[in-house]
């Protein structure tokens, strides 16, 4: 044994390793069960049957005129509308906490992580009465609003948090530069502050919307199971023994939410390296 | 190097032994039981009587067991448990998925040896209702019944809560209040494709199953032909009636409060629901909670509530307890299930859940638990006052044997007492619900979703 250069006791691929098992296990393991099950029948053959009675249509209608088409594009405008209304209350609340003068400013925080710490079916429920209260629950022409009222309710803090641990990084200087050259202050925050902070926005959204596109617990205890998600026709499936329909719903929600983030141009780590300031243009 | 290793695996060893420990402080044997929630005396896991069970068990046998009670949300959740491996010694789905999982290979027959009615502690076979030994005994899946597989636990129908005051008594009497404008808005179906499939089905076969109540009343067709056919309506999965009742579903649905499971009793006893679809043993629930008349749970308004059945057709629904094939120890699970069916235990279970038991005591006047349950539950909450001008004949003998009938107030015929232990005229016309086969469980869902998208 010589003692020259002594390695590291717990090198990185050593330190590595407990990642790369969670990863498999509680990852890439369940993947590969849902693929198993989407391409098999009942008895484990291998079949695209699955694909073919999804995309078909039942009892006379037309796949487009099923729910479950209806189901899926309801989805996503619950989730899009949702997304967007969490990024317009969060920029702006961030914003002013991250640049504010109170010296507590993780306490002003707070405020809005604390109903975190409450369970949210607890929250929706509450949420429930106050809307029973008001009188606009459970009434056909309110259900799509309080879905999308309980989905801000819920997952706001989680589009609030990236977006304020962004901003509170940003470099000063740049905007100060840009104020010095003859920005205004709108100009500035446009061309500087609202483009570094572009990975804590898209943060911010993949935490929102996929969430607000499965968490049917919230539309099911917002509407008393009037408006569908595509969560709910998935747990069904799985309720009900149909394990393999229920795999093709994920496994096509999955490949939907894959080309979406990448035609935004999510899996690109440009956005990273802005957040650290030092590619700016 | 090899130092630290050493250590780390010092402390790992150290650490299993320690849980080895932990595990281990409770050497008894275990009986693993599945149940619904608040579905036993005294609520869940820490129930008393499961204690009582074990004290009962280390007498009776000398030996040691320890019961893990462990609640299932439903029968689907319970069937994915069973599906994926989870180990149970004794179950207690419902009928339909007790024919599921039999069908299926998941269960084994009870011991002859439970249905010896000589045996001092076989309260099961001592004390089982006349009326639930025999259905049992007739129904059948696959040419195995129901009996040799299953225990009764509880039973019950499915009907409609309602308010008198603003609901008529007539309307409940047709599936057609589904579509009444009068109640829109103020009427719950269940949210599940078993519950609301039969009634679409019954809307669908409506005239059908009245004319054909009207051959068996005149005496044209026999009780068994009668139910026979009943059953066989009621369990038509072709894919044309399945498109029909689609149909049907889609154009009940803007009528409809909406779907529920467990949301739309609190609606009921707020007011919000006039109308609640549901089944007996929670509609007992509901009846005796919205009256107001407990003092540990008043409510803001009360309501006096009734309970009917369709005159055409209803669901007839058991809970049996079943032994899993892979049970470890079948003797301690049929001593479960007599412990359970001991008479005084069964009061305590029905006071407790609220749902009417498939025990009735036996009428062996020789026993000392004759006619434990008539005597101390259904005369205890059911019997007239002496001086009760409305005081009606109630004949239940059909369940607790004969000469059983009670003198009861006249509400009662449209209350607990008639959810708890309907009329044999009614249960002629109540027929169970048999599994979905394959390709009907992937079209019946595919239907649902498509009726429940609004």
């Amino acid at each position: 044994m010589t003692k020259t250069k002594k390695a590291p006791i717990f090198s990185r691929k050593l330190l590595a390793i407990p990642y790369a098992l969670f990863l498999g296990i509680f990852v890439v393991m369940p993947l590969l069960i849902i693929v198993y099950y989407a391409f098999t029948d009942m008895d484990g053959a291998f079949t695209l049957e699955n694909f073919k009675i999804f995309f078909s249509g039942s009892g006379g209608d037309s796949f487009f005129e099923t729910a479950r088409f209806k189901t899926i594009v309801q989805s996503f405008l619950i989730s899009i509308t949702s997304t967007l209304v969490c990024l317009l209350i969060a920029y702006p609340v961030a914003y002013i906490i991250a640049n504010c003068k109170l010296k507590n400013k993780s306490g002003l925080l707070l405020l809005f992580i604390v109903p975190m710490w409450v369970n949210f079916v607890l929250r929706i429920n509450a949420l429930k009465e106050v809307l029973d209260w008001i009188g606009i629950y459970n009434k056909p022409q309110w259900n799509l609003f309080n879905t999308v009222l309980g989905m801000v309710y819920d997952f706001l803090p989680f589009m609030i948090l990236p977006i304020y641990t962004t901003i509170i990084k940003l470099d000063k200087s740049h905007l100060e530069a840009a104020l010095d050259l003859g920005a205004t202050p709108v100009t500035a925050f446009l061309r500087v502050t609202l483009p570094l902070s572009k990975a804590g926005i898209m943060s911010g959204i993949s935490m929102v919307f996929l969430p607000s596109m499965t968490n049917y617990v919230v539309s099911n205890y917002m509407t008393f199971n009037h408006t569908k998600i595509i969560g709910s026709f998935i747990d069904e499936c799985f309720k009900n023994d149909l394990w393999n329909m229920g795999s093709v719903t994920a496994l096509l929600l999955l490949t939907l939410m894959f080309l979406m983030t990448w035609a935004t141009g999510g899996f690109n780590t440009e956005s990273e390296t802005n957040t650290r300031g030092t590619s700016l243009w | 190097m090899k130092k630290y290793i050493a250590i780390g695996l010092a402390a790992l060893l150290l650490a299993s032994g320690a849980t080895a420990i932990v595990v281990n402080r409770d050497t008894r044997p275990i009986l693993k039981v599945a149940n619904w929630a608040e579905y036993i005396d005294g609520g869940d896991e820490d129930s008393e009587l499961i204690h009582e069970f074990e004290d009962w068990y280390a007498e009776q046998t000398g030996k040691e067991i320890r019961v893990e009670y462990c609640i299932a949300d439903d029968n689907e959740t319970l069937y994915n448990m069973i599906k994926m491996g989870d180990h149970f010694d004794l179950i207690c789905p419902s009928e339909y998925m007790i024919m599921k999982l039999l069908t299926e290979g998941y269960l084994q027959k009870l011991p002859l040896s439970f249905f010896d009615e000589n045996t001092e502690t076989n309260y099961y076979a001592k004390h089982v209702s006349p009326y639930i030994s025999r259905t049992f005994a007739e129904n059948h899946i696959d040419g195995e019944y129901w009996k040799d597989y299953a225990a009764g636990y509880m039973w019950g129908t499915t009907g409609f809560v309602y308010n008198p005051e603003l609901v008529d008594e007539s309307d409940t009497k047709s599936w057609s209040i589904f579509t009444n404008e009068k109640y829109a808005q103020k009427i719950t179906a269940k949210n599940n494709i078993r519950d609301t499939y039969f009634v679409g089905l019954a809307m669908y076969y409506e005239d059908e199953l009245l004319s054909l109540k009207s051959q068996y009343q005149q005496n044209q067709i026999s009780l068994t032909a009668y139910q026979a056919r009943l059953s066989e309506l009621m369990n038509d999965t072709k894919e044309e009636t399945m498109n029909a009742v689609k149909q049907i579903l889609k154009s009940i649905t803007g009528n409809l409060y909406g779907f529920e499971t467990d949301e739309g009793k609190n609606d009921t006893i707020a007011g919000k629901v006039t109308v609640n679809y549901q089944w007996s043993g929670d509609g007992v629930y509901i009846m005796d909670y919205s009256q107001g008349d407990d003092e540990e749970n008043p409510v803001a308004n009360p309501l006096y509530l009734n309970y009917a059945i369709p005159d055409s057709v209803s669901n007839l629904w058991f809970d049996g307890w079943c032994v899993t094939k892979n049970a470890n120890d079948i003797e301690a699970a049929t001593m479960f299930i007599n412990f359970l069916s001991r008479p005084d235990n069964v009061v305590r279970n029905m006071e407790y859940i609220g749902y009417t038991s498939c025990i009735s005591g036996t009428t062996d006047e020789n026993d000392p638990y004759y006619d434990y349950i008539y005597e101390n539950y259904v005369r205890a909450y059911y019997e007239a006052e002496e001086d009760d001008e409305t005081a009606t004949a109630y004949d239940i003998s059909y369940f607790f044997g004969d000469g059983h009938l009670l003198y009861t107030p006249a509400d009662q015929l449209n209350r607990q007492l008639f959810a708890q232990y309907p009329t044999q005229e009614t249960l002629a016309h109540c027929v169970a619900m048999r599994p979905f086969d394959r390709e009907s469980n992937t079209r019946a869902n595919m239907m649902w979703s498509d009726i429940t998208f609004i």
